[in-house]
This record gives C-alpha cells, structure tokens and sequence, in this order.
C-alpha cells in the first residue's frame, strides 16, 4: 500500500521527481569525483615512480627550503654514486608546469634508459637537440599535437621530438641540462633516485647514507616508503575540499528534499485528508513522505554514481594529462548514505507537519 | 677663525663618537637602535657562498639587493641573482615572489606559514635594530675584526625561538663600523650547512626609482603551494 502510494505520488508529478533526483544526485558526484581524483592522482604517481626502476629516493634537507628552487649541488649524485651497492645514481629536476598536478622532468636519457628500461615511443624518438620534448601519450592527445610540431611549455616553444606511452615516470621529459638553466638550477638537482646491486641491501644503504656525517637531515626513502608516503599525500589539498563538498552535499541534500517534500505536502493536502478520514494515521502519513523521500535520495544516488562515471570519461577525454580519476567502489555507500541521511533529514519537517493535519481541515482545503 | 677651528674639531669628535668602534654588546645594540631609526633603505652588491656539507662542496652566486621600510616594522626586498642560475628575489609582506628570467615566470609563494622565521631572519640584516636583536638572538663573542678591510664589529647570534633554533644553529653577524649595516653574515645550519653573505657597496637610504622593486610586468605568475 504504502509503496504503491509513493510510486504514484513520484508519478504524479515527474518533472518534480527527476529534478530532485538529479539535484540530489549531484553532490554524490561531486563528492565521488573528488575522491577518484585523489585516488586516481595518487595511484598514478606511485606507479610512475615505481616505473623508474630505482630502489632508493634522495631529497633535499630542509636547509634547501631558503634556496626556493629546492635543490642540491649536482655533486651529490657522483658521491651517492660511489657508495658500496650503488649500481648507479640519477640526478633528477623537476618543474611545475602551469597547473599544481603536471611536472616537467629534467632527465639524462642515457642513464633514465639504463635505470628504468627506457621510454616506449609510440612515435617519434630521444632527444635530438637542445630544443626537444618528450611526452606522453596523454600529454600529446590533450594538447593536439603530434611529433615534429612546436608546444609552448614554460613560456616557450619546443620540438615534440618523442610520443611515449603513458606511466613512465613523466609526462614531459627535457634534457637535464636544459631544465636545470630554464629553471636556475644549473649545478644542482631536485632529487636522486639510487638503484642497488640488489634491492635487499636497500635498508643497509639507507643506514649508511644517513651515518655518513653531512647527511644526517637528507630525507632518504626506499621507494617502497616513498610510495607508500606519496599515498598517504593529499595533492592539491583534495582532501580539504572534498570535505567541503560533503557539507554542501549535506545542505543540498537536505534542502532539495525539504522543499520537494513541503511542495508536495501542500499539493497533497487534500489526498492528505482523505487518508486520514480513511483511517490512515500520523505515523503512516509520516512513513509515506520519508519512503518518497528516500525513493527520491535513491533515484539521486544512483544517477549520481552513474554520474561519477560519465565525468571520469569526460576528464579522462578532455585533460588526460592533468588529472587522473578512478571509480572508488569503497566510496558509493560512503557518498549515498551521507546524501540520503540529509535527505531523510530534510524530508522530516514536512512529513511531521502533513502527519499532524486535521482530517476536516485538509478536505476544506483549496 | 679659532670659532672655525673649535666647529671643526667639534663636528670631527662628533663624527668619530658616531663611528667609534662598539666596546660592549649594549653599545653595539645602542648604535643599531640609532641607525634603525633613520633607516629608510639600502642597496648593496652581496655574494653568497653556500657550502654543503655532505659533499665538501662551496657555491658562490653573487648581485645586489634593495630593501627599503614600507611601513612600521614592515621591510621589502629585492635581491637580484646574476650568472649562470640569474634569478630575482622580491619579499613583501607575506609573499615571496620569484622571477625566472630564462622562462619569463614569476613563481609567487604564501610565506604565512614561515612569517615568523622570515620576521626574525630578516631582523638580521639591514635596518634591523639593536632591540629586535636582543629580543630574537641571545649575543655573545663580541670581537673586532675587518671584513673586505674595514673594521667590523663581529658577535654570534643563537636564535631564541626555537622555530628559528630548529633550522639554524647559530649566525655568525659582522656589523660595519663605518654605518653600522651588516657587512657579512654566516648561518649555520642545522645539517652542516652554511651560508656566508658578504654585502659591499652599501648605500643607506640611497634614491631609487619608483619601480626599483618591481618584477617584469608581463611575466606570467604562478602560485606555488
């Protein structure tokens, strides 16, 4: 009785019942993409890194911070070099390039092609001279170019000299030398990536970088802890925002369904009576509102889920390069039951108010 | 004539109490307090030379700077890298900005979060007075030395807050007899590291043009997190 009431209620108005429904269904998504995004960044990063092939990671100390640039001195890379289980040292420089998710990377390609195997080229080939670029599969589709044609990265323009596939490392890779004296950092690297005789000795030659004296404040991670650190990072600050969407999910959720249900409750002030002098009591009068009002934060949900994917197709056709975005199963019950319980929430009012209606004043109602 | 003379050798005694070598710790501070006041700005060619620890290694990057005092408390720099790795420094207020010339960029920087360490790395240097000295370093080893050979009055600072202590060991600050403005400053770092400023050239209060702080108009910005 009571579902079949809801359903024809839904019916009865469905212009009404799909605009709350996509309404509702909204701060699913959004909450939804911001979760894949994070993830999806995330993921992508420590598969990049992994790709590299190393097996320890160097950063900077924390007296790098006053230099801005963030580096250390080129030398640093001979010296890690030489350390007993070292099979060979790659000095690194990285460049933010216009948005806070895309880098461009300064590699020597010899010693990049002899830690990590290489780029696979899709097109194209190394670098051939000082003006040269190589990007990713992505990095080209998103930017409609292909090899041989000029891009404008750092605020000037490069040759494509190579497309790769996606996943190694970096998605914009210039000769080192080139980056370092682009960037001011001519003599000096933004990280170092260490691969050892055996990966078995990783802890052993943490430890002895860190005793050595001088070396004391360098982060120094094996890339299994620099990955897993990388996972546990919020990049730009994703996490802040998604709770932020959360609490407008909450308030539209909530308001969306206030409304729609008042509306409905005044619509139905008569049927309300009729009920009622039927025998119909509070609570089942009650029970109808909120059961069409969790039909309608349902219906939200899952447009909203179904949403999540059209925007990963969207993002993943539009600025493949920029972001990344996974479906996060683990989030759709986490997404619906805040969107639903707002829902509920917002539905409550106007359901009290219809439950506690006089019979005879509902049936002389206009 | 003999009034003449006796101005003469007034203003002369006059001048050389001003420049008189500093013979304690408060008589350094009273000066610095006393040239604090009349601070309104300063240009000076700097060389910086960075040594690294871990590796034995020294890096020498040399320009100038401006700074001048915006308001009460309130002091802007600009610090002009030439060479090989040319880049400008401009700091105002909470913002640093960063201008690479190679790639026409401005890299703007919250410094919010490090206002307080910038506050009191800065009181270091020029237009700084005798009393925020005090407040921020605990003073000692006050000696007479010569730096490019003038006569300095050289002390070593440990940074009070430990926001400060946490990065910096200890400032080694040789201050100018001459106007009593830093003509070096070393810090210690934490892991080993040092920096060594070397200021020559210095003009106080000197004019400067209207737009002497500013980077390229037309650089494109970008906010670094």
């Amino acid at each position: 009785m009571t579902s079949r009431l809801v359903l024809e209620n839904l019916r009865h108005k469905p212009a009404r019942t799909l605009l709350s429904v996509l309404l509702i269904g909204v701060p699913v998504t959004l909450i939804l993409c911001l979760v894949g995004l994070s993830h999806g960044m995330m993921d992508e990063t420590v598969r990049r890194t992994r790709s590299i092939g190393a097996d320890i990671n160097v950063r900077p100390p924390g007296s790098s911070m006053f230099t801005l640039g963030g580096g250390m001195p080129s030398e640093v890379v001979a010296v890690l070099s030489r350390m007993p289980h070292v099979k060979m040292a790659m000095g690194v420089v990285n460049q933010s390039v216009g948005s806070l998710t895309l880098f461009a990377t300064g590699i020597d390609l010899q010693q990049f092609t002899a830690m990590s195997g290489g780029f696979t080229y899709l097109h194209g080939g190394p670098f051939q001279g000082p003006d040269d670029v190589i990007v990713d599969e992505y990095y080209a589709s998103q930017k409609h170019k292909s090899v041989g044609d000029s891009i404008e990265i750092l605020n000037r323009n490069w040759r494509i000299c190579g497309i790769v596939e996606n996943g190694k490392f970096t998605r914009i890779a210039f000769p080192l030398e080139v980056l370092q004296r682009k960037t001011g950092n001519v003599g000096r690297v933004s990280q170092v990536y260490l691969k050892l005789d055996d990966p078995a000795n990783t802890e052993a030659v943490i430890r002895s970088i860190k005793s050595q004296p001088g070396w004391e404040d360098y982060p120094v991670y094996s890339i299994e802890e620099f990955t897993s650190l990388l996972g546990t990072s919020d990049p730009g600050g994703l996490k802040a925002f998604t709770a932020v969407v959360m609490g407008i999910g909450v308030v539209i959720g909530f308001l969306v369904a206030y409304l729609s249900m008042y509306m409905a409750v005044l619509q139905r002030t008569r049927e309300i009576g009729i009920l009622k002098s039927l025998g119909a009591s509070s609570g089942f009068i009650l029970g109808v509102i909120l059961a069409e009002a969790a039909a309608q934060g349902l219906g939200g949900c899952a447009l909203g889920i179904a949403l999540s994917f059209g925007a990963r197709w969207l993002i993943h056709f539009m600025v493949p390069a920029s972001l990344t975005m996974e479906i996060v199963h683990g989030w759709w019950p986490v997404a619906s039951a805040i969107v639903l319980a707002a829902t509920l929430f917002g539905a409550l009012y106007p359901g009290l108010g219809a439950a506690r209606q006089d019979p005879i004043e509902a049936l002389a109602y206009e | 004539m003999n009034r003449s003379l006796a101005l003469r050798a007034a203003l002369t005694l006059l001048a050389a109490a001003e420049c008189a070598p500093a013979q304690s710790v408060d008589q350094l501070l009273a000066r610095l307090d006393q040239a604090a006041v009349t601070f309104r700005g300063a240009k000076a060619d700097i060389r910086r030379t960075s040594y690294t620890a871990s590796i034995g290694h020294t890096d020498v990057e040399s320009g100038f700077m401006l700074v001048r005092r915006a308001g009460p408390g309130k002091l802007e720099f600009l610090i002009d890298i030439a060479g090989d790795n040319a880049n400008v420094l401009a700091i105002r207020g909470q913002t640093v900005e960063h201008y690479l010339p190679a790639i026409d960029e401005i890299q703007v920087y919250d410094f919010k979060k490090y206002r307080d360490l910038a506050q009191k790395l800065l009181a270091l240097g020029f237009g700084m007075s005798g009393r925020d000295l005090a407040a921020n370093y605990a003073i000692s080893n006050l000696r007479r030395e010569r730096v490019g050979g003038r006569p300095v009055a050289a002390v070593d600072l440990a940074p009070k807050s430990q926001d400060v202590a946490e990065r910096l060991k200890k400032v080694e600050l040789w201050i100018s007899d001459e106007a009593a403005a830093p003509a070096q400053q070393k810090l210690y770092f934490r892991d080993g590291n040092t920096w060594t400023i070397e200021y020559s050239n210095v003009q106080l209060n000197p004019k400067l043009p209207s737009g002497a702080f500013d980077l390229p108009k037309g650089a494109k910005r970008v906010k670094v997190q």
